[in-house]
């Protein structure tokens, strides 16, 4: 291409370094060239979302009014200071380490019961998977209507044993148990295959030696098999602990954060007052703060993944 | 004597262990009732006339109605939205699938300087963890200002946008799982590097696709967030249509309804997740280790 241009504008040093210019900037292109369209993508769909909001979220706009002004952090410190904004950010923490804690456990003893083989493991296995593969509003529908208060089941069920249930969702304490058991329900199984797959890959022979030295199963699960999965323990915690604090569509179908704001999570308190009253860089400011938290997480994630990979 | 005393020790320990098998059975069971209970107790309200739904203590045998399927399925315009799930999701994993099969491709195969690659691929992965309130806010103004609001098209791009990198992820793994050599052989018989990859390795890694396609599809279908906020009445796939049948407000109106919509809405993942629980399995778990 060069030489091409030589020969055409002999002597015109001008029209020389453009096409030098382009064939240095394809060459320089080249070997990301077929990682352009998904970064493309991202960059757009993304990042440049993610830049708007982070300078939205330093003024004043609104999509109710016309006009910006610069005001600094002053939403930052608005958020920080706002009453509603920590509710909901205890809430997210209560929600997501309840639901992360109860999955893990329930999801372990799974695992533990699934290891051993016995007639029907298969199908056994496909159907305890079952509830992660629903659609998280279809979760939120069933759990909704389980905890209804005039035909409830789980009352119901409650009653026959003698126990008067409470109105599910409609107060405080007991609406944040029942979404944190519609979480529980859809999320163990995913601790179950995960953890599964890590009990069936230990090395046979480290356990053998063990049970010929006379270990006994709670021995064996405390001081061999735990220590062992410490690293993969850790990741599938960190994923579910992240993803948990994104919690929205079976919340929001389920009590649309009440009564109240008793269940607001965060996003869902960002949602709820952003869009509505379109004040959309106060809400851009908290879920810059949002982010900051999911962010740390994340590395420590992704840190552990990568030590994970090198060992 | 001594052979009494083992005839006992053994004694004993088989009745441990059919001690030990009966609590087996019951916590597997337990947990088995936990995990599908639900599931049967929606499907059953679909089929309850009103009066049932009502019934104290639960009614577990009736006679059943298809009423409210009828309702959802002939008087709604349910099916509509259903359409327009499908489309959303179908066109998601076509585009999702060549674009991240591209960017893993380079990610896995590329000469350029090992960290640069590994810095970007751990920038995409990255992305997966980025929680959609945060962007929505500001696509929802961006989207509204260029009138791409209630369209397909912008759903079907936020979709691909959030399926990127996990799908980046996997395909790169199974990349990287193949073996360069039968690729290179049939670059020295004359076969372009495009080919090569398209005649050798692409089939190779077929079922790690396959496996790839269905979590995009199933996530895809799944979308709620973006959905709720980005679409009207034009594009309103399944997800949010699935609201009009909600009990909110006028109580003890339309449950029947709701469970028939959440079925419909969790038959698709839950058929592929029963068939094809195999690729499933391979996704979901390397999906969950890498990202």
């Amino acid at each position: 291409m060069d030489s091409q241009f030589n020969t055409y504008s002999s002597g015109v040093g001008v029209m020389l370094w453009p096409g030098r210019l382009l064939s240095k900037i394809v060459n320089l292109v080249k070997p990301y060239l077929l990682i352009m369209p998904a970064m493309l993508i991202l960059a757009g769909v993304i990042i440049y979302p993610l830049i708007f909001s982070l300078s939205k979220s330093l003024t004043d706009f609104n999509l109710g009014m016309p006009g910006e002004v610069f005001i600094g952090l002053k939403n930052y410190i608005t958020a920080l200071n706002d009453q509603a904004f920590r509710e909901s950010l205890g809430v997210s923490l209560l929600f997501s380490l309840c639901s992360t804690g109860l999955g893990l456990a329930l999801g372990f003893g799974t695992a533990l019961l699934l290891q051993r083989d016995f007639i029907g493991k298969r199908l056994l296995t496909i159907l305890i998977i079952l509830p992660m593969m629903v659609t998280p509003v279809a979760v939120g529908i069933i759990w909704l209507l389980m905890f209804q208060p005039d035909f409830s089941i789980i009352n119901g069920l409650l009653g026959l044993i003698g126990i008067n249930g409470p109105i599910w969702l409609q107060n405080k304490w007991s609406a944040r148990i029942a979404v944190i058991v519609a979480d529980v329900w859809q999320w163990t199984p995913f601790f179950t295959l995960i953890l599964l797959g890590g009990l069936l890959s230990l090395p046979a022979a480290v356990i053998e030696s063990a049970k010929v030295d006379g270990a006994s199963g709670f021995q064996l699960l405390r001081y061999i098999k735990v220590p062992m999965m410490k690293s993969l323990i850790l990741v599938v915690l960190l994923i579910r602990l992240i993803d948990s604090f994104k919690t929205f569509d079976s919340i929001f179908i389920m009590t649309n954060g009440g009564p109240g704001s008793a269940t607001e999570v965060l996003s869902l308190h960002i949602y709820r007052s952003g869009l509505p009253f379109m004040n959309i860089s106060y809400a851009s400011a908290m879920s810059y703060l949002f982010l900051v938290i999911l962010i740390v997480t994340t590395t420590l994630l992704i840190r552990q993944l990568r030590r994970a990979e090198n060992v | 004597m001594f052979k009494q005393k083992r005839v006992n020790e053994i004694n004993q320990k088989t009745s441990q262990q059919t001690v030990f098998k009966v609590g087996f059975v019951i916590m597997l069971g337990v947990i088995l009732v936990f995990a599908l209970f639900p599931l049967l107790w929606i499907v059953l309200t679909s089929v309850k006339t009103q009066r049932d739904l009502f019934a104290l203590p639960p009614l577990f045998i009736f006679q059943p109605t298809l009423e409210h399927w009828h309702t959802v399925l002939i008087e709604s315009e349910f099916l509509h939205y259903y359409r327009n799930s499908l489309v959303i999701s179908g066109s998601t994993l076509i585009v999702v699938l060549v674009v991240a099969t591209m960017a893993a491709y380079n990610l896995a195969r590329s000469q350029y300087a090992y960290k640069i690659r590994e810095n970007i691929a751990f920038f995409i992965l990255s992305q997966r963890m980025m929680p959609p309130v945060a962007i929505i806010l500001p696509v929802y103004v961006l989207f509204s200002r260029i009138r791409m609001l209630d369209r397909l098209e912008t759903l079907i791009l936020m979709n691909v946008a959030f399926n990127l990198p996990l799908s980046i992820w996997m395909i790169r793994g199974f990349l990287e799982s193949l073996s360069v050599e039968i690729e290179e052989a049939a670059i020295v018989d004359g076969c372009s590097r495009l080919g090569a990859f398209i005649r050798v390795g692409l089939p190779q890694m077929l079922p790690g696709l396959l496996s790839t396609a269905l979590l995009v599809f199933i996530y895809t279908i799944n979308e709620f967030f973006f959905a709720l906020i980005l679409s009207g009445t034009r594009s309103r796939p399944v997800s949010v249509a699935v609201q009009l049948f909600l009990p909110t407000g006028v109580r003890g109106t339309l449950f029947g309804e709701a469970a028939v919509a959440s079925i419909l809405i969790m038959l698709p993942s839950l058929i592929f997740a029963m068939f094809m629980q195999r690729y499933l399995v391979t996704g979901i778990s390397l999906g969950a280790i890498k990202g």
